[in-house]
């Protein structure tokens, strides 16, 4: 099991540029109804800088997913190799919680960059710049404290077993 | 450490092999190595009564309190 999630792990890790790329090089091709979610008011179909600048935007928060993949996939490998108390555990949990804090920081931002990468080069007046802020930031600040806390709690684990390994 | 473990000591004292402390005792060659290193972080009472059983000695004859400086009240 480890093992398959571990290479779900490799797998989204790789797919997440591509899949980000993809979405802007296919962006005009999409409904109009998928694509009002993104676009600034005046303008259906994005010119290819824009979508660039997206891209790049959007690459943002992606980079962030990929550590946090990476870190998974490095943490269901020592699952599967039968190490679940060590030094390196925990420091994925705490790779982890860090990754997933460092996640809300870039959606947030993510928002902002978006707005002006989709409005750059209309005329004065007709640019945006959009801040928000979402109920996936705010879980994804609780999930980041939690998986710190989590990350304390298997450092505790490691000191007990330690202790254990070495009483005779 | 301040504690030392002269297990050495009175395994030649006694002419005794490591191995047959080890499976007299009931613990595995390494953990016993452990011991002797002085890398154990703390030993069970049920076996250091077996190991004074299995030499005839006291856990004193095993055990050495040596202050060192660092510790606390270790002023030597």
């Amino acid at each position: 099991m480890s093992r398959l999630l571990g290479r779900v792990s490799t797998v989204l890790f790789w797919a997440t540029p591509f899949a980000c790329a993809l979405f802007w090089a296919y962006f005009n091709g999409f409904p109009d109804i998928m694509k009002s979610r993104f676009l600034v008011p005046g303008r259906l179909d994005l010119l290819a800088m824009n979508r660039a600048l997206c891209f790049v935007a959007n690459m943002l928060p992606a980079v962030v997913a990929m550590y946090g993949f990476r870190t998974i996939r490095e943490l269901f490998g020592l699952y599967a190799a039968g190490e679940i108390f060590s030094r390196r555990n925990v420091s994925c949990y705490r790779a982890l919680g860090k990754a997933l804090l460092y996640w809300a920081g870039a959606a947030f931002l993510n928002t902002p960059l978006l707005s002006l990468a989709m409005s750059a080069g209309m005329p004065a007046g007709q640019r945006h710049i959009t801040v928000s802020l979402g109920s996936d930031e705010l879980a994804a600040l609780f999930a980041g404290a939690a998986a710190l806390v989590i990350s304390w709690v298997m450092d505790e684990g490691r000191h007990i077993e330690e202790e254990q390994a070495l009483t005779i | 450490m301040a504690i030392l473990v002269n297990l050495d000591v009175m395994l030649a004292k006694r002419k005794v092999s490591s191995k047959a402390l080890a499976e007299a005792v009931g613990i595995t060659a390494q953990n016993l190595s452990i011991l002797k290193t002085g890398k154990a972080k703390a030993i069970r009472f049920s076996t250091l009564e077996a190991v004074c059983r299995f030499l005839d000695c006291q856990p004193g004859d095993i055990l050495e309190f040596k202050p060192d400086g660092d510790s606390p009240g270790g002023g030597d």
